[in-house]
């Protein structure tokens, strides 16, 4: 079947199976392999994505589910301010090694800090158990999401 | 893995919902959140011919006050109850469990609907149904009833709907002003489903005695009990420590019954002495958690 996708503000159309999974989709037929895969299972929090806005497993969704949604990834055009002060805010914190979890927790913290603009450090605890890293010991993510979000407050203060 | 194929049904309203698994039965799974479904899809533990996604189905997206209380649409999303200023007003302590659930990108999904019917031992949602006695709304082509979830929920992951049936919402009966309810969660690692819930909810007569006592207890593989009829003969007698100390005892004796004394079980009866000492602290209003938690 043929499906009609908006990814990052883009209609794609895409000849799917109903049990495509839209992790799958998004790397094999879209190219956009910014959306890593790790178990699977909802587990790690690597394929995260934003559906309509808020964060989601990629791997939990099928890609048909998605018509009518608009999909988000790490590629997505026009990045958002939370993006950006997190991008900038890993750099300096060194809050990557491998690389594989950060772009799951990228995307939910892009989602996270917008919502939650006053957020302390264990409500971003809290949610970043939702990602798992097996390199930082998450002190430097912890740090660079912190930095962040104090970025934002600050540019929001002016 | 990857699932095996299927046929998908993405539907708009609860009447169509209720024709088509009246038409399909059993081949077909409804598909909410998908936070569970979809994992047992790609492990293949299970292999439906149908799939029907019920997420746009909006009438079953509510959460209302009423007067007899909480009505809550089956396809409300955990990270919505753990947000709802309603909810926070009628349940707090439903609000709060909420919050426990998964992590935040599995509450952005996941729903309430869909947790009850899994009925998952170790799950929030269907422990703060057995604890408020919560009464499901179930539509089927025969017409619409309501049913305990105590008396639906008669194993793990058995709740037992009949053929074709589907859950509309979830009432959370009107608490009475003198009512309190705590719940302690004991994760082992974060986002992972708790080795352990214990939940209390206290109602005091007008002499700050006990009027009424409902424990919950999800610990193991076991349907978690409610623990009611064994406090019977604590009536009036005000929760002070000693009283406390009783029912913890009665509650600890009564799971090891349950879950086995291996190494395993007596280390979860060990963290639900101290839990449970927490929790009824706070139902019998020691601690300021008590009121609002």
């Amino acid at each position: 079947m043929i499906i009609s996708l908006t990814v990052n503000g883009e209609v794609r159309d895409v000849a799917v199976e109903p049990h495509y999974l839209l992790s799958d989709v998004l790397r094999d037929r879209l190219d956009l392999t910014a959306t890593h895969v790790g178990c699977e299972q909802g587990i790690c929090g690597a394929c995260t994505v934003l559906v309509d806005g808020q964060s989601a497993r990629a791997c939990l969704l099928f890609a048909v589910q998605m018509e009518g949604h608009a999909v988000t990834t790490l590629e997505g055009g026009a990045p958002s301010a939370e993006l950006r002060a997190l991008r900038a805010a890993f750099h300096t914190h060194h809050a990557q090694q491998c690389g594989f979890c950060t772009p799951g927790i990228l995307m939910t913290f892009a989602a996270y800090l917008r919502d939650h603009p006053d957020c302390d450090e264990a409500g971003v605890r809290a949610v970043l158990g939702g990602n798992l890293c097996r390199c930082t010991g998450y002190g430097p993510i912890v740090r660079a999401i912190m930095a962040a979000s104090a970025a934002l407050r600050e540019v929001a203060d002016v | 893995m990857k699932p095996a194929p299927f046929s998908y049904h993405r539907l708009q309203t609860v009447a169509e919902l209720v024709g088509l698994k009246a038409r399909l039965g059993d081949a077909a799974v409804i598909l909410a959140g998908g936070q569970s479904l979809v994992p047992m899809l790609t492990l293949r533990l299970s292999r439906p011919e149908h799939v029907i996604d019920v997420n746009d189905i909006v009438e079953m997206d509510h959460i209302l006050p009423e007067q007899d209380g909480l009505r809550i649409g089956a396809l409300v999303r955990h990270q919505h109850v753990a947000e709802s200023a309603v909810v926070a007003t009628h349940l707090p302590l439903l609000r709060r469990m909420a919050g426990g659930i998964g992590n935040y990108a599995v509450r952005q999904r996941g729903t309430i609907g869909g947790s009850l019917v899994l009925a998952d031992p170790a799950a929030h949602m269907p422990l703060a149904a057995l604890l408020f006695d919560a009464r499901l709304v179930l539509r089927s082509a025969r017409g619409v009833r309501t049913a305990a979830y105590r008396d639906l929920y008669r194993s793990p992951l058995n709740c037992a709907l009949d053929a074709g049936e589907v859950v509309v919402s979830v009432c959370f009966p009107r608490q009475p002003e003198a009512m309190r309810a705590v719940a302690e969660m004991f994760h082992v690692t974060a986002g992972s489903f708790p080795a352990l819930i214990c939940a209390v909810r206290l109602v005091a007569d007008a002499q700050g005695g006990l009027a009424g006592l409902t424990i919950v207890v999800a610990a193991g593989a076991v349907r978690p009990p409610v623990m009611e009829g064994m406090f019977d003969d604590l009536r009036g007698v005000r929760p002070d420590a000693a009283l406390r100390g009783e029912v913890a005892r009665r509650v600890v004796a009564h799971m090891g019954g349950l879950i086995g004394q291996d190494a395993a079980g007596r280390y979860l009866l060990s963290v639900l002495e101290g839990r449970m000492a927490v929790c009824l602290a706070g139902a019998a209003g020691d601690t300021k958690e008590g009121a609002g938690a």
